[in-house]
Formats: structure tokens, sequence, C-alpha cells
């Protein structure tokens, strides 16, 4: 029994047109016309209890709209959504009990007050019972060094410390489903691997299913065992990561750097994806077209310095994906 | 030149525009507004031909012309938008912008301002003209000055709230200071309620060492015909010199914070 | 249940407080601000006032008693709505999608979020503005009295709160509605504090059946100074404030409810 279960979820948007120059915007004064964005079309796919599931896409491909509806702040235009026996909107307060909620753009913490009086009214807000709330509390300080700046007010703290306070913020009811819309929106490499290692923890140890948005490919890629990836609001892969690198990984990429600027390179099944001075990158099917052939080639027709063979990163191939979309 | 901070008075124009059920439902409460007023002074008129050099066709004009002009005192809150501004850090790229910036602010007032006083101030005004059978400016000359004289009026409002806007690069919040000279200050002294002429002498000598009559009170006078010839003149040298000084506040006020700014990093 | 909630209210207004409590010379100066703006418009009363004696038969201190009692009400309600003041603020920036995610119901989140204390010297100054006036008039405190005027406070105060809580909730439909918020509680308590016997009709059916700020002085008023002046409408309006409230309580919810729903399908 899933978790979440959406079935043919769509959200359209109204949005109204505005008229360019002076007397077309007079004229929307009086009456405007509109067109109909489909944030989300048809959208499919269920969440079993635990899974840690990232949940990407371009600017704009619909994720933050997704998750609206999943927590309950927006209602779908149509299709079908079952978090845990509820239907978020229609059970809001019941589902909202259950449910964590972190958007990383902003905080959901009292801004002029110390980070413990945000927790202490939260545990009223959430009727969380005193023991329960004191223990969580202590666990999660400890897990994320919260204790230095507990009494700071959250206006003064940086990105990364407030990130970590929200995420405590999320998680301080026991939720069995933590929603995060780009957790690690503008923080740094450390603080990046330090929100990854305490959502996988929280996961391992708490069975709390996770779904992520995120811009990181990095994010998915550490913390996440499945991934869905929207575009223009529809889904276009739905699976493991590694599936993904299997099914549209087939291509090397050869870093070439050669002697000297050769003005016009050809070379048989081979794709020149970028040049930059000397160095070139080349993209080939490892499936009709071998290493040692490209390099054969090569060596014959040019000088080179230096060669190296690599998969293509996540982050290539869903770039890829975006550009081109799935084929 | 020109033309650049032209653009942000058409683009403030254009975003206004944008809410346009707010426009009608302004308008309505505020006709609402002015006729609260108008009834009260002709209860008050009722048996009775001139109160301080006002009959009553005089006094229900000054009313709707100084009330419709208390639009732009409810209206503008440009001390509150920059409030947000240097609250959001948004202030930081507008001062890094190569313009000046209190006139790019009185630019996009201006935008903002014009929207009002087409779509709400006019019609407000010709609907409780007709309605009422008001008068006039005596002469087409008088009608101009008095549109100048409105004009100085309208930077003197925007210049104190400008100063006030600058106050939150120390304070952070100024919905105090805010509440105490707009709400407090300028609605008593501007004479929106009543002509300083009805006011006791000791709060009229007050008005009159005070910005805030110029903004509503001279351009009122102005219209009604109770300011001519040398009165008129000295009025509108008033203002001047109002707009010179609070401009210059302003500009000071602005560097100023704009020093600190680099220097502190906001 | 009930227990739960008047805790939350005060736990949560306690920390909007704290909050302000940040800024404190704001915070003293728009006191400050609010006791003159109070004080002027009276003065300006005072001074109008002085020079007329009477507004269409009521005496000075008849209108200056209006004037308290209006002031009261609106005071009151600023208090506890403070949250509607620049309500559009939270369309804007999308915080109401963070009032959302609390299993709350949304209105109470949001009141109670937010209880400006600013508006205490403001119903402190119309206080004692109505406590003068009620013994400028020849009234005196007698029980039926201090309880029809307590009753009368009540539900004026809550009529003014759900005029502000109409016209804030617009902003779900149009994103911003500020200042006509800011209108409608200046223009309606503009409009109670005067005898509405000085408005023609049309006025005066407005501000009866639309915008019943009527409800909040007038007719009550004449309960308790005996005018007798009902200008055609029922005498029984005198006693109608708390119906009014009621209903207007009723209609208000309806209607932020009906916001709320239109703003979970556009998110806007
Ligand atoms: N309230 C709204 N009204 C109208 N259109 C909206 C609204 N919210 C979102 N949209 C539109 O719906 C589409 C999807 O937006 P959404 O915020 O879900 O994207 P996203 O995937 O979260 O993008 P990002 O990565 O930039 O956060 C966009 O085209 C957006 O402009
Ligand atoms: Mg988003």
């Amino acid at each position: 029994m899933p978790i979440i279960t959406v079935e043919h979820l769509s959200k359209h948007f109204k949005v109204y047109k505005r008229r360019t120059g002076f007397w077309g915007n007079l004229s929307s004064t009086f009456s405007r016309e509109h067109d109909i964005i489909k944030a989300v079309d048809n959208v499919n796919f269920t969440l079993e209890r635990g899974e840690l599931v990232g949940y990407i896409g371009a600017n704009g491909a619909g994720k933050s709209t997704t998750i609206k509806m999943l927590t309950g702040i927006l209602v779908p235009t149509s299709g079908h959504i079952d978090v845990m026996g509820l239907m978020p909107y229609r059970h809001r307060k019941e589902n909202t009990r259950r449910i964590g909620v972190v958007f990383g753009q902003r905080t959901q913490l009292w801004w002029d007050l110390p980070v413990i009086d945000s927790f202490e009214l939260l545990k009223h807000i959430y009727e969380i019972p005193q023991n329960l709330y004191k223990q969580n509390l202590e666990f999660f300080s400890e897990l994320l060094q919260l204790q230095p700046f507990l009494s700071t007010p959250v206006r003064r703290l940086s990105l990364g410390q407030r990130m970590r306070c929200d995420l405590t913020a999320a998680l301080l009811h026991n939720p069995e489903i933590l929603y995060l819309d780009e957790p690690t929106i503008g923080l740094d490499v450390v603080a990046k691997e330090q929100v990854r290692q305490f959502l996988r923890q929280v996961n391992a140890e708490r069975q709390v299913t996770v779904i992520l948005t995120t811009h990181d490919l990095n994010d998915v890629e550490k913390v996440c065992q499945r991934l869905i990836i929207i575009d223009s609001g529809k889904i276009i892969y739905n699976g493991a990561i590694d599936a993904l690198k299997k099914r549209y990984g087939k291509t090397r990429l050869l870093i070439v750097d050669l002697a000297q600027a050769y003005s016009d390179i050809q070379l048989e099944g081979v794709d020149l994806t970028r040049r930059d001075g000397n160095r070139i990158w080349l993209a080939f099917d490892r499936d009709t077209t071998s290493a040692s052939e490209v390099i054969a080639q090569l060596t014959a027709r040019y000088e080179i310095q230096d060669l190296t063979i690599s998969e293509p990163e996540i982050e290539e191939i869903v770039r890829r994906i975006y550009e081109l979309g799935m084929h | 030149m020109i033309k650049k901070y032209l653009t942000f008075t058409v683009k403030a124009f254009q975003r206004t525009l944008t809410y346009r059920f707010e426009l009608w439902m302004e308008l309505l409460i505020n006709v609402l507004f002015m006729l609260v007023y108008v009834y009260l002074w002709k209860a008050l008129y009722t048996g009775r031909t001139s109160v301080e050099g006002y009959d009553l066709n005089g006094i229900l004009t000054y009313i709707v012309v100084s009330q419709t002009l208390l639009t732009f005192t409810f209206t503008l809150r440009i001390a509150r938008i920059i409030e947000e501004k240097v609250r959001t850090g948004e202030v930081v790229t507008d001062l890094m912008k190569p313009i000046d910036f209190q006139l790019m602010t009185l630019a996009t007032a201006a935008g903002t301002s014009s929207h009002t006083a087409l779509f709400n101030m006019l019609p407000k005004f010709l609907l409780f003209y007709g309605a009422f059978g008001l008068s006039l400016p005596p002469s087409l000359l008088t009608l101009s000055l008095f549109i100048m004289s409105v004009v100085l009026g309208y930077v003197i409002l925007f210049s104190i709230e400008f100063i006030i806007g600058i106050f939150a690069f120390w304070l952070v919040e100024i919905r105090g200071l805010y509440a105490f000279v707009i709400w407090g200050l300028a609605m008593l002294f501007s004479g929106y309620f009543l002509p300083l002429e009805f006011y006791p002498t000791f709060l009229a000598k007050v008005a009159a060492v005070l910005p805030f009559r110029a903004i509503i009170y001279f351009p009122t006078a102005i219209y009604t015909g109770q300011f001519i010839g040398e009165h008129l003149v000295t009025a509108l040298l008033i203002q001047l010199a109002w707009v010179g000084a609070l401009v210059g506040i302003g500009r000071l006020g602005y560097r100023a914070a704009f020093r600190k700014l680099v220097i502190q990093g906001g | 249940m009930m227990r739960r909630y008047i805790k939350l209210y005060f736990l949560l207004a306690g920390a909007y407080v704290r909050s302000r409590l940040q800024y404190r010379l704001s915070f003293g100066l728009m006191c400050f601000g609010i006791v003159v703006s109070e004080a002027c418009l009276l003065g300006l009363l005072g001074a109008l006032l002085a020079k007329f004696r009477t507004v269409n038969g009521w005496t000075w201190a008849e209108v200056v008693f209006l004037y308290g009692l209006g002031n009261v009400a609106h005071s009151f309600m600023r208090i506890l709505g403070s949250q509607l003041d620049d309500f559009d603020r939270y369309i804007i920036r999308g915080e109401l999608d963070g009032v959302l995610i609390r299993p709350v119901p949304p209105l109470f989140y949001l009141l109670a979020s937010r209880v400006e204390l600013i508006h205490v010297s403001r119903a402190l100054t119309s206080v004692a503005i109505f406590v003068v006036a009620f013994h400028l008039t020849d009234l005196r405190w007698t029980l039926s009295v201090a309880l029809f005027t307590f009753t009368t406070i009540l539900s004026g105060g809550v009529i003014m709160f759900t005029l502000m809580l109409i016209s804030a909730t617009v902003a779900l439909w149009t994103t911003k509605s500020g200042k006509l918020t800011d209108l409608l509680v200046a223009a309606t308590k503009e409009a109670a504090i005067f005898p509405i016997s000085i408005y023609p009709l049309a006025v005066r059916l407005l501000l009866t059946f639309i915008l019943p700020v009527a409800f909040v002085t007038y007719y009550p008023a004449q309960q308790l100074l005996q005018k007798g002046e009902f200008l055609g409408m029922p005498e029984s309006f005198q006693f109608g404030a708390p119906v009014v409230a009621l209903v207007m309580v009723c209609a208000s919810y309806l209607l932020w409810c009906s916001g709320l729903r239109r703003y979970h399908s556009t998110g806007s």
C-alpha cells in the first residue's frame, strides 16, 4: 500500500494577458483576456513508505505546484491525490499534523525571535507532548549542532544555520512524510553535505518518507533512491537513478588536449560537443563505437597531448534531457 | 536623461493598471468618504450664510478639492515602500544603479500617482462638481496656478515621505515615524478637514511654520479664490522654498544612507 | 478544545508582541503618533463644533459621545484585527502557504499571529474621550446603561471587524487590497461618528444595510440619549447591534471561506 498515490493529477492556472503599449494597458483596466498554463499535466506516481525520492525539473516545470497540491495548499484542477488515506486539501488539518514541509526559499520560523521560541510555538501548534518534544529537540540539536545558536534571532542566522533550524521545525512533531522544496538552495558545499547526510539519517532511522525538489543533482545522486523528472508539467522519467544512467548514459565522453588548435576536426561516429582553446570534448555511443577506435582515429590525424575518458555525470544526462527531451 | 526616468513613471503607471477591481472599490469608498464631509458641512451651514469668509458653495468647493487632494496622502506610501526595500535588501540594487535614487523614486511615485489622479481623483471630483454645483476657479490663470501649486504640494508630500523612508536605513522600522508624521501631523496641519481660517489661533500659528499646509491648504485656497494677488504669489514662493529645503534634506539623507551602506554593508 | 485555542492565541500573540518589542523606538513613536492623530481629529472636531455649536440638532456633547462610541469600537477592533491591516502582503509574498501547512484554522492562526499593542494607545485615548463625553451628556451610569453600553461597544467592534475582514478577503481575489482596507476602515469610522441624519436617504440606507456602521453608533445612541430620531426606520433598530453583528460575522466568514477556496485553487 503506497503512502502517496497520485493519479491523473493536473493543475491549470489562468494567467491574465497584459496588453502591450499604453492604450493596451489602458484597455485592460476594463477587460482582460487570459491564457491557461498547464503547470502540472496528468501526472501519475506513487511513493512507498520509507522511500526517499528526488523530484527534479527545469525552472517552471511544475515541481513546487505538485508539492503544494500534495501538502494541501492547492486544490488540483483534476485528478486524485491520496496521502495516507487522506485527501490533502479536503482533510487539510488532519493531513498537516502528519507531514512536515520545508520551503527552501522561505523560512517558516518566527523571524525576529530566538530559534528556540519558534520550536516552543510549534510544540503548542502541533500539540506535541512535552517528553516527545524534549526528546526530539535533543536528537535534532545534537545531529545538526543547533546548540550554539538556539537563542539567536532567526534573522541573524546564516542560510545554512537557518535551513538546519527549518528542518528541525518541520520534524519536531514526528511527521510521516517530509516535503522539501529546494532545501539546499543557496547553501555552500559543506552545508549541502550536512543536509544530505541528515536526510539520509532521518529517512533511515525514523522511517520518514522524503520527497525533495532540487536543482542540484548531487542531492539526488547522494540522497535519493529514486528520481522523478518533470518537464512542462509532464513526468518524463520515474525510476532508479542507475537505470537512468544505464539507459541514457550510453554516451562516453572523451576529453582531449590537442597540441595545437586545429581549425577543423573530422572524426567518424563522434560528436564534437564543446571546445575551449586546445581542449575538445568528444561524445560517442559506446555500443556502436569503441573508445580505442576513436583514439586510433585521433592519433592518426592530430597531435595529442593528453586525453581522459569519462562516464557522463547525472548532471550531463539531465541537462541533455532538459534540452532535448526524452528519446 | 529625462527619458530614463520617464521609463520608471510609465512602468509604475502600467503596474497600477493591473489592479482594476481595487481601483473601482477604492473610488466607491472614496466617494463615501467625501459624502460624509459634504453633508456634514451642509448640516453645519443650515441657517447660516457665511462663516470665516466661506459661503456654503465656497466651503463645499473647499472640502471637495481638499479631500480630492488628500487622496495623494492616502495612496503615496513612498516611505513604506522604501522601508520594505531596505528590509528586503532590494534597495542595494537600486542604489548601485547609475541613476539618482531620489529622482527614480519620484519618477516611480509620479507614475502611480498620475494613475490615481486620472482614474480616481478626476472622476471623483467631476462627480461632486456635477452633483453639488461647485464652482470652478475664477479664471484660467488661477486654474493653471492651482495645478502648479498641486504639483508643488505633491513634491513636498513626496519629499517628506522620502525623508521618513530614509530613516529606515537606521531604524529598520519606520511605521511609527510614518504614523506620527503622516497620520498625525500631516492630517492635522494640512487643512484637509477644514480650512485653516477655522483653526484656533494657536494651531493656526503652528501650522504656519510647518510644511504641511503647503500640501493641501495652499492649492485649495488658490482654487477657491481665497488666495489672490500678492497672497497667491507668496503661497507659491513658500511652496517652492519648502520644495527646495525638503528635497535637499532628502538628498543629504540618502547620501548618508548610501555611505552607511557602503561602509557597514547595510 | 476551547482552552487550547485560547492558550494558542495568547502564545502566538505574545510571540508577535515580543518580535515588535525589538523595535522599541518605532513602537513608542507609533503609539505617540496614534494618540497625536486621535487628539488632532478631536481637536479639529472641537474647533468645528465650537464655531457651529450644533449639528442637525445634536449638541456638541452628543456628537462627541457618538465620536467616542465609534472610536472605542473601532480601536478594539483594530487590536484584534491587526493582521487585516495589510493582509494582502500575505498573498503577494506567498506567505499564506506557510499558514496553510499548520493544523490550525487559517483565520484563527492569522489573527492570533499579529496583535498590535500600539492600538492599545488608541483604545485608551478613545475610552477616555468616551467617558468624558458620557458625563458631558446627562447620562449616568446604572447597571442597565452599563450593560447596554458594553454590548453596544462589543457588537460595534465586531461589526467594524467584519467589514475589515471582508475588505481584506478581497485580496484573495485581487491579490491587492491594502489601500482598500485602509480606506474602508477610515471611511466607515468617519461616517459613523456623525449623526446619520445629516446624510441623504441613500447614504443612510447604505450605512444601515450595506456597511451597517449606523448600528455601531447612531441607533444605539437613540436608546442611550433618548433622541427618538429613527428617520423612518423601525424603533427596534436601537437594539439591533448584536443581531447585525451576528449576521455580519456569518456573512464575512462565508466570504472568507470562499476566498480561501479560491486561493486553494489559484495559489495567488
Ligand atoms: N499561482 C500561479 N498562478 C499562475 N501561474 C502559476 C502559479 N504558480 C505557478 N505558476 C506557473 O506554473 C508553472 C510551474 O510553476 P512551479 O512553481 O511549479 O515550477 P517549479 O518547477 O517549482 O520551478 P522552479 O524550479 O523555478 O521553482 C510555471 O510556469 C509558473 O509560472
Ligand atoms: Mg519551485
